[in-house]
């Protein structure tokens, strides 16, 4: 890894920026961030159900494991969980966009800051190295019998191609061109399957040799590749980008203000609102109309009708069935109750030249129009199952909707305006 | 003649009892450019969301035609398009529904959107642009959607935020093109702007906000007369008239 070091770096702008604090203060902030959302995964007994998960998979493991033929080509299994675990290293480095501005005239002293992100990202990842070796162990050692290398000879080596993958990640990022990034992520990740093969397939020293080639191989070809101090544009993105996904992973427990909305375009559907008349009063449903096709509500209600549908299609009770088919519109309709909180900040609804009463109604009737779809998508596996005294759950399911969004949605969406 | 503009008396601001701006007239006559200047901080930006209704007037009165806001809220809205200094999309459109939004919010007929839209989108060279997403676009792209909105609608009065910023040389030209010839037609306008040697050629009259009351207005010759220096540009004037306070 090349970093700027200190004693040749030109003086910087700030004679006092000390990259480490920084480090400190950023990651102070962000561990203070992620515990208050993990605090919500922990109330919601994610964790039990992760340990849960865990005790069940292994009692299935440790079964199939004594079924399981000594001569079991398992070499692939560990070559398919452990290449990712070797070869995907994300860097955290916490960066923020006003930092591309603030700290370019520190990027000389910046060494300590990274080498932190460095330090913290491969700690993390070389627990996961550790913890795939441990889930790997029991088949290992049932299938390589006798010739099982030790546990203590294969955790350093894997650990030091992680070290050695997230080195070269952290290079990646400061490679000027796309092209280039990519040719390296995809050497990196071959590189790793064969010296992964090697080392099941042959011995643990031709895994070494190999991987010691591969370095070298690497890194004839990187130093011809053009390369920026520091790639902050590169950086930026892939910083935002995982943060997204935590905070993604955290909007399963709570709302997170920060994450912003996913837009989709979904062109399959989103011209639907071509049938609207081009008037003024469909100004609500056109523009509630798109935001219900193009957020995060459409794929809820596409997650939920395909759920429903399932259970109509595979319960084997009658009564079951039936229930699954009311129940589903019924929670479909609490989560589109959503659609009406869209565009509230948008200061531009204020300016039209519009009667302002007539939203909620059109909203109201944008969510039954859609459980309607549901409704008729869901009637489909129930003509399929069941007997003729299921036709009665279609015109129940449709009355419901009528009047959860005719007379309840209408009401509330009148309410919170 | 009625002017299509009326500030009467006009205190407000965002907090009771604080007025940001105080006792301010102006009026913009039909077919008349109004360019509205002054510091950063001065309430250029306040007095336009007063004229747009997203603030209340603490004391006064402002009149579009005639009628305040809440005497008659539809014509009131009707009759003025705004341009705001930072551009505001939906990120669930993409810029040709932001186009047909705007129509179906004003009740433009469809055949009229059509023609109208397309002028813009070639004047401003966004038909490439017509499916992309907001997210996807520069600041001076998005602006650009915010001027094709206002125009599409041809109303009788455009409040115009610091249009210029981030526009592209030839947008700026279709910009100043179109407002002279919506202007010709008896459009009026409210222009906020620090580009002054640009808005000096285009407005006819000035009015000068300095902490919340006008300092000067009128047209170029009547404030030179104020600030007693014939011959001077817009620029000399005004910093003649607040520099001698600036913060």
């Amino acid at each position: 890894m090349k970093m700027s070091d200190p004693h040749t770096a030109p003086p910087a702008a700030q004679p006092g920026f000390d990259a480490r604090a920084l480090w400190r203060t950023r990651f102070a902030a962000y561990r203070q961030e992620a515990l208050g959302y993990l605090q919500y995964a922990a109330r919601s007994n994610f964790f039990l159900l992760l340990a849960f998960l865990a005790i069940v998979s292994s009692y299935y493991y440790a079964k199939s494991l004594q079924r399981l033929p000594t001569n079991y080509p398992y070499w692939w299994i560990a070559v398919a969980l452990l290449a990712p675990v070797l070869a995907h290293s994300p860097i955290r480095t916490l960066l923020r966009p006003a930092d591309r501005a603030f700290l370019l005239p520190a990027s000389q002293r910046l060494g300590p800051y990274f080498r932190s992100g460095l330090i913290y990202s491969g700690t993390l990842q070389a627990l996961v190295t550790t913890l795939a070796l441990v889930a790997l162990w029991p088949l290992y050692r049932h299938c390589a019998g006798p010739a099982a290398q030790p546990f203590g000879l294969l955790l350093p080596l894997l650990l030091v191609l992680k070290a050695a993958n997230l080195l070269g990640a952290w290079h990646e990022t400061r490679l000027a061109y796309q092209r280039a990034r990519a040719g390296s992520a995809l050497y990196r990740w071959l590189a790793a399957v064969a010296a992964l093969l090697l080392l099941f397939l042959s011995s643990p020293l031709a895994a070494s040799a190999a991987a010691l080639l591969f370095t070298l191989g690497w890194l004839a070809a990187v130093r011809r590749a053009a390369a920026l101090q520091i790639g902050w544009d590169h950086l930026l993105a892939r910083e935002r980008q995982q943060q997204a996904r935590l905070y993604a992973f955290f909007s399963w427990f709570v709302d997170v203000p920060q994450l912003p909305a996913r837009i989709v375009r979904r062109r399959w559907i989103s011209g639907i609102t071509r049938l609207l008349p081009f008037r003024q009063d469909a100004f609500y449903a056109y523009l509630y109309g798109k935001t219900l096709l193009r957020t995060e509500l459409l794929g809820i209600c596409l997650r939920l009708t395909l759920l429903g549908a399932l259970a109509v299609a595979a319960l084997s009770s009658e009564a079951a069935r039936f229930a699954a088919f009311l129940i589903t519109p019924l929670i479909t309709a609490v989560q589109l109750g959503a659609l009406n909180q869209a565009h509230r900040y948008t200061f531009w609804l204020q300016t039209y030249p519009l009667d302002r009463s007539a939203k909620p109604g059109a909203v109201a009737r944008i969510v039954w129009l859609a459980l309607l779809a549901q409704t008729a998508a869901l009637t489909v596996p129930l003509l399929l199952t069941s007997g003729a005294p299921a036709l009665w759950a279609p015109p129940v399911s449709l009355a419901a909707s009528a009047l959860l969004c005719g007379v309840h949605f209408r009401r509330k969406f009148r309410q919170d305006g | 003649m009625n002017p299509i503009l009326q500030v009467d008396a006009l205190s407000g601001g965002y907090l009771p009892g604080k007025p940001v701006l105080r006792d301010l007239h102006f009026t913009v006559g039909q077919g008349e450019m109004l360019g509205l200047i002054g510091l950063n901080g001065a309430g250029k930006s306040t007095t336009i969301k007063h004229i747009l209704g997203l603030l209340t007037p603490q004391k006064g009165a402002i009149r579009i035609n005639g009628h305040t806001l809440d005497e008659k809220p539809l014509a009131y809205r009707s009759a003025c398009a705004y341009v705001p200094e930072s551009p505001e999309l939906y990120d669930e459109l993409t810029i040709g529904e932001h186009l047909e939004l705007t129509a179906l919010a004003y009740g433009l007929p469809k055949d009229v959107y059509q023609s109208r839209a397309g002028a813009l989108l070639r004047q401003f060279q966004m038909e490439d642009k017509l499916n992309s997403f907001a997210a996807h676009l520069s600041k001076g792209m998005k602006q650009k959607v915010m001027i094709m909105n206002a125009f599409l609608l041809e109303p009788a009065l455009y409040i115009i935020d610091e249009p210029f910023l981030g526009l592209d040389p030839l947008a700026i030209r279709s910009l100043l093109e179109l407002m002279v010839q919506m202007k010709r037609r008896g459009a009026s306008f409210l222009i906020c702007s620090h580009i002054l040697s640009t808005i000096e050629k285009y407005c006819d009259r000035y009015l000068v906000l300095h902490q919340g009351v006008a300092v000067a207005s009128g047209t170029l010759d009547d404030m030179r007369r104020q600030a007693n220096a014939p011959g001077a540009t817009l620029d000399d004037l005004f910093y003649k008239l607040v520099a001698g306070d600036a913060p």
